[in-house]
């Protein structure tokens, strides 16, 4: 993925708000050009867990493409840099289908691709102050107050 | 006395990630409850329930229910921190 320079400067001045709210919840994040040499810093790796079961960890996989002004692809994988179409990477929430490797709330690409209404009205992507933290907290909101345990 | 009306006071603060505003800092009776600050919050974040989604508050990452007073969350503490959630309904 190709990331232009203002998206770039965007994101790097919203990541640090992202680490600290990680670090409280025991999680942690990397860009993907930081994990590796080469990498793509569009890219990057979530590690996460729902409060009701800290030895879980999910591992999520953001993705921008013009940061804030579009949405992320969201996918969970079985590791960092792992593989993207497992089922037990992901957890039961609701609207998160493992099945079909997406989240169906209008808060990621795949989520507006099967919704695309949802981009009028409140439901739209929202462009002011920090979206990349807001992603972060919804995601770690659901897995501490919907989560039902790893998807099978 | 003055010392008696503060310590009958709690500090809250309420972040909201996608906004054009800072976070939310107003000292309330220590008897306010959630969703009296709930209600202040989106006042202050100027945002709005409608049919996609509902506004909640959130402790320690937990959503809080709208009776629950601020004194019973802070415990001895004199400042509670909660996050504004947009509970998004499920496609």
């Amino acid at each position: 993925m190709t990331l232009d320079a203002e998206s770039r400067l965007n994101l790097r001045h919203d990541e640090p708000d992202v680490v600290a709210f990680l670090l409280q919840n025991d999680g942690l994040v990397e860009r993907d050009d930081q994990v590796d040499d080469g990498g793509d810093p569009a890219m990057y790796w979530l590690a996460m867990r729902p409060s009701s079961d800290p030895n879980e960890r999910y591992y999520i996989r953001l993705e921008w493409d013009a940061y804030p002004y579009k949405e992320p692809s969201i996918k969970f994988a079985d590791a960092i840099r792992g593989l993207l179409t497992v089922t037990r990477a992901w957890p039961n929430i609701t609207g998160y289908r493992a099945g079909s490797f997406d989240i169906c709330r209008p808060m990621c690409r795949e989520g507006f691709l099967v919704h695309p209404e949802w981009n009028q009205g409140s439901t739209a992507w929202p462009t002011e102050g920090n979206p990349f933290l807001w992603v972060v907290e919804t995601i770690q909101f659901h897995m501490d107050n919907e989560y039902q345990g790893r998807a099978q | 006395m003055e010392d008696n009306h503060r310590l009958a006071e709690i500090e809250i603060r309420v972040s909201f990630p996608i906004t054009k505003h800072g976070p939310l800092k107003e000292k309330v009776e220590r008897g306010t409850t959630v969703g009296t600050a709930l209600t202040d919050a989106m006042t202050y974040f100027e945002v709005h329930d409608d049919s996609q989604f509902t506004y909640v508050l959130a402790h320690d990452g937990q959503e809080q229910n709208g009776s629950t007073t601020l004194e019973s969350l802070a415990g001895k503490s004199h400042e509670v921190r909660f996050n504004l959630v947009k509970k998004i309904t499920q496609g």
